[in-house]
């Protein structure tokens, strides 16, 4: 059936689905703000009936919640916040329109134990009850600090423990999801689109723990709403705090951070147009080259800042603002030149910036727009030659309004439109001339509509229609569309539901970033002459539900397919300007499987992943022309990734966390044999070879090429890894203080980054790097 | 060696911050894989005969003497117009200027007669036939013919001391890259005051690089040496960036080359066991056919700076 006909009739299957809602039971819906006006984000809303809590929700962001599905009859409303009084309401349900009630609470400086774990119960319970195609998997700050870190928290890494998601390796945060490739990634920060957001080329994401509320991974089946990228969307949310004058601060073996967070004067929040204005702003550096200075140069270091800004109007408009700037330098200009002859300068960083109004509508639903940019650049100079210009930057700007309404129980609509303007300029030159350029820019237009139908714990419909229209400066325009469609059927009593959904995505930047190297930077081109663009098709079944209360458990299938993917061309003509970039297909289908304890002293979750991928690009190596087509399975090909988190108490009040990890090899090119590599040197060799290696004493130092097996033919042996933290919070005179140890690798097993064949050797062996070792590390935090 | 040093340290710690060696080292059986390196160099300059040579080896870990070399192949190489000449079996030293330790192999030659029937813009085959049975193949259009601007074609010009070169070219159609080639004679006695600390070879080979068939021009001798650069010595780096120092010599060449040379010396995807090469020649084994037309002129810079004379060029034929 064509994708079009397929929604029409989902619409009217919906539609007939949700008429009899309205005439059997009610709803109650309403807003929860505080005594500033502020909406309260993930206050916990019971609905109770004879002291017996019959459901419960939670409020969004704007502080709106809804309950449908209520048979007629009187309740008990009762909402609670973290940091607020509780606050009971009786209301009386009698008609099918919905009882609306606004509700304030206030503030109150001892918070309750308990409310913490019930809201975040309810959050997984109502996104399961509410979302009907999208596979979203949250982190919180809780779940970041719990994972065991490198350094410290950090929530890109944390990702990798999430069912769908493969990490290649310990050095590198970058991740795939169900078989997609890295930059087919959309990372968000507040709903900015954030390019290559990595440190030290992938080892660290550039997010400060301290600065996130939560991180949402929707693995699949994601709405029209989000476009730009096919595989999967991230949504880092900042925390802008309650008001209060709050720091956080830390040091780890990686950094030291502060963040800090408080309220503008009445009179500045007033002069803004706004009731009240919170605000947090967080600082990251390296200070190994600061702590090491006496003694020598250390060339590297990171620094990061981050802010955010939330006012709210008395009418309860929200106005927000982000911002990010990161860098990363490697400064070898300062060494001694007999120490180190080549003076390198190589800088890489991002710089994000958003601005969001939202204005809240009554039954729900808001009125959105929002402006961001979005660069990632790098840099690399030798000052020495000022024939060298290596740099990659890519940049985007994007206008974007959306409009969510609920025009009537059981059925939400969303539509929005935004504009972007996006360009890249790669440039790699050095000894008087180009090794390689690429420059273009484009405009994106996008269009959705998406609307959800639901008749509460019984039948759940969306359909989205998504339309992206590309235009390169250089290069044919795209028009593409993108029907978005997922059902979602509960069973036993709406504790349990089945649900499918189908979709295709387009994606119109791609990174050309080597992903079978570990660590390395992303060099982004846009689609046009040079670069197709991705059109992913995906289908995902599943049944996920709560056997027991505190137990979800989810089980997807999935199959995808990849048109567009790209890989450098190591054979370009350097005469054509159009062969730089050779165009590929993938495909991908597996299972993911997830069991979440959410309550309890011990809780987690176990996560398996079942994958198989595969590429077809040309045939890099062979001389024919055309090349013919070879298809294998790329490096994120893991085959059964599994994953447990777990976290605990530990006695005298420490707080445990685990995480183990195995999965299957991933797959490598063997070599089969090396030989010696010559060079004919025509000055004064009279065009004679010249062997390009060295001897040094038994060892050879390079010289040697490689014959190879068929691309990625051998996997490496299985992966597995066992990390543990522990950390305790002091409850102090001014604050608190948490000092933690992570132990990565608690069984120093010897995973294999790489194999060397090292043919040249007598006999011929093979031998290799492994990946983290036993490593522990240290750090401290404090609160106050 | 502390240079060394640093660059393992640098290196280490951005690559691989935490990783360790494999405890397990497993002995592994090599495949042994004939590798073919014919090259056809015309147009050499005044005097000198066209050269084409193959130099065909094996894989490495062979046991026993003369595992890499592949006596009693035929290497014939064609043209479209019926031409068609065979190589023959040659001295080592024809083919090889240098060799790792028991490295070795076959060296095979064209007769310069036949060679020097052969010129720019042929489209030629190469097939390999191997004594045990098997064949390589592959092919190649000769990159076509080029002038140097202002300089003679195996001429010798004298130059001021510390004054860029810069040179230009016709375009050779084709060509992939220009191959940019120097050996500079003299450095040592000029730096031998300088407190260098590796020294300098004498002669020290430099080579540049000019990417596409438009790209004819190179600045002298500062943009030679892309490769050195984190060998070469800060001092000597720097110094050369002005121009050649007084009372040194240089031999330059300039080759425009063809796809499969530069396929072949480029690389291909990365390999942590060594460098990947896209091959010209296929069948049983790997290999390059790769085809050059060359210029070269010398230059001498003398007298010093402020000796009668400095500031002026000149060439001779």
């Amino acid at each position: 059936m064509p994708p079009l006909k397929a929604i029409a009739a989902a619409l009217c299957l919906a539609a007939s689905l949700a008429q009899p809602v309205q005439a059997q039971v009610g709803a109650v819906e309403g807003r929860i703000r505080d005594d500033e006006g502020s909406a309260v984000f993930r206050a916990s809303v019971d609905l109770i009936a004879d002291s017996v809590v019959v459901r419960v929700a939670e409020s969004d962001r704007l502080g709106f919640f809804r309950i449908e599905g209520i048979p007629y009859g009187a309740y008990k409303l009762r909402a609670r916040g973290l940091g607020y009084e509780g606050l009971e309401q009786d209301i009386v349900l009698a008609a099918a329109e919905p009882v609306e009630v606004e509700l304030l609470l206030v503030r109150r400086a001892i918070e309750l134990e308990g409310v913490s774990v019930e809201a975040d119960r309810s959050r997984e319970r109502i996104r399961f009850e509410e979302v009907g195609g999208a596979t979203v998997r949250e982190l919180d700050l809780v779940d970041l600090k719990a994972v065991p870190g490198i350094a410290e928290a950090d929530p890109i890494r944390a990702v990798a423990v999430l069912p769908g998601v493969v990490s290649t390796s310990d050095f590198s945060a970058a991740f795939h999801v169900r078989g997609g490739s890295q930059d087919q990634n959309l990372i968000l920060l507040d709903g900015v689109p954030v390019f290559s957001p990595f440190h030290l080329g992938g080892f660290f994401s550039v997010f400060n723990a301290d600065m996130i509320d939560r991180t949402a991974l929707q693995s699949g089946g994601f709405g029209a709403e989000h476009g730009g990228r096919v595989s999967s969307v991230l949504e880092i949310e900042s925390d802008a705090g309650d008001g209060d004058l709050q720091v956080d601060a830390g040091i780890s073996l990686l950094a030291t951070r502060v963040a800090m967070g408080g309220r503008l004067p009445s009179s500045v929040a007033g002069a803004l147009g706004q009731a009240n204005v919170h605000w947090r702003v967080s600082g990251r550096r390296s200070y190994f080259d600061v702590l090491m200075k006496p003694l020598f140069d250390f060339p590297y270091s990171l620094t990061d800042l981050q802010g955010v800004l939330e006012g709210w109007t008395r009418g309860g408009d929200r106005l927000r603002l982000t911002g990010y700037t990161g860098n990363d330098v490697l400064d070898l200009t300062s060494l001694d030149a007999s120490d180190f002859p080549l003076r390198i300068l190589w800088e890489w960083g991002n710089d994000a910036a958003g601005v969001r109004w939202t204005r809240p509508r009554r039954g729900g639903g808001a009125l959105d727009v929002r402006a961001h940019y979005s660069g990632f650049a790098s840099g690399l100079a030798f000052p020495d030659f000022g024939d060298t210009d290596f740099r990659t930057a890519v940049d985007q700007l994007q206008l974007r309004v959306d409009l969510a309404t609920r025009p009537r129980p059981g059925m939400n609509m969303k539509v929005g439109a935004s504009a972007e303007s996006l360009g890249y300029d790669n440039y790699f030159a050095t000894g008087g001339t180009e090794f390689a350029r690429g420059l273009g820019e484009g405009r994106l237009l996008g269009a959705y509509g998406q609307t959800t139908w639901s008749r509460a714990r019984s039948w759940l419909v969306e359909a989205g229609l998504r339309l992206d229209s590309w235009s390169p400066d250089a290069g044919t325009a795209v028009h593409s569309l993108s029907p978005r469609l997922a059902l979602k059927r509960f069973f036993a009593g709406g504790d349990g539901a089945v649900k499918l959904a189908a979709g295709r995505y387009t994606q119109f930047v791609q990174s050309l970033r080597d992903e079978e190297l570990p660590i390395g930077l992303d060099i982004w081109v846009l689609a046009g002459e040079t670069a197709p663009h991705v059109v992913s098709d995906q289908l995902q079944v599943g049944i996920e539900g709560y056997p027991r209360p505190d137990l979800f458990l989810a089980l997807e299938g999935f199959v995808r397919t990849f048109d567009g993917v790209i890989t450098v061309n190591p054979a370009e003509d350097p005469n054509d300007e159009f062969d730089d970039i050779l165009p590929g297909e993938g495909l991908s289908y597996g299972a993911d499987l997830m069991i979440r304890r959410e309550n309890g002293a011990v809780n987690g979750w176990l996560s398996l992943s079942l994958l198989k991928a595969e590429r077809t690009f040309p045939d890099l190596l062979s001389p024919a022309q055309p090349r013919r087509q070879i298809t294998y399975a790329p490096i994120f090909d893991r085959r059964l990734d599994v994953d447990l988190v777990l976290r605990y108490p530990l006695p005298m009040g420490w707080e445990g966390g685990l995480r183990w990890n195995v999965g299957t090899g991933v797959p490598y090119t063997r070599s089969r044999g090396s030989y010696a590599y010559y060079s004919p040197r025509f000055v004064d060799g009279g065009g004679r070879l010249e062997w390009a290696g060295a001897d040094e004493g038994d060892d050879a130092f390079g010289g040697y090429a490689v014959v190879l097996e068929d691309r990625n033919g051998s996997r490496y042996p299985t992966y597995h890894r066992l990390d543990i933290s522990v950390r305790r919070t002091l409850q102090k005179s001014w604050g608190t203080m948490t000092p933690y140890v992570d132990f990565l690798n608690v069984y120093n097993r010897k995973n294999v980054l790489f194999y060397f064949y090292q043919y040249e050797k007598t006999p011929p062996v093979r031998s290799g790097i492994s990946m983290f070792p036993l490593v522990p590390t240290f750090g401290i935090e404090v609160h106050f | 060696m502390r240079a060394k040093l640093w660059r393992w340290a640098v290196s280490a710690w951005i690559v691989l911050p935490a990783a360790c060696t494999l405890a397990d080292v497993t002995v592994v059986d090599v495949d042994d894989v004939v590798i073919a390196e014919i090259y056809v160099e015309v147009n050499r300059g005044p005097g000198l005969d066209n050269r084409v040579t193959a130099f065909l080896h094996r894989t490495v870990g062979g046991v026993g003497p003369g595992f890499s070399e592949v006596p009693g192949a035929r290497v014939v190489i064609t043209r479209p117009d019926g031409f068609s000449a065979e190589l023959v079996e040659a001295a080592l030293e024809e083919c090889v200027e240098t060799t790792p330790i028991g490295g070795t192999g076959t060296c095979y030659l064209l007769p310069p007669a036949e060679g020097n029937l052969l010129g720019p813009g042929d489209e030629l085959q190469a097939r390999v036939s191997l004594p045990g049975g098997g064949v390589l193949m592959g092919a190649s259009e000769v990159p076509g013919d080029f002038v140097l601007d202002d300089l003679p074609d195996g001429g010798y010009c004298t130059h001021p001391p510390a004054t860029p070169l810069e040179l230009r070219w016709s375009q050779a159609r084709g060509a992939w890259a220009y191959v940019n080639e120097t050996s500079i004679r003299g450095l040592a006695a000029h730096f031998a005051d300088a407190a260098l600390e590796d020294g300098v070879d004498d002669p020290l080979y430099l080579l540049g690089l000019s990417i596409s068939a438009a790209d004819t021009t190179i600045v002298f001798p500062g943009e030679f040496g892309l490769f050195n650069r984190f060998e070469l010595d800060r001092i000597v780096s720097l110094e050369l960036q002005e121009g050649l120092p007084a009372r040194t010599a240089a031999d330059v060449s300039i080759s425009a080359t063809d796809r499969n040379y530069v396929n072949w010396v480029r690389g291909g995807s990365f390999n942590p066991s060594g460098q990947v090469r896209v091959p010209s020649l296929v069948g049983d084994g790997v290999g390059v056919f790769g085809t050059v037309v060359v210029r070269r002129f010398a230059v001498a810079v003398e007298p010093g700076p402020g000796d009668p004379g400095a500031g002026t060029s000149s060439c001779i034929p």
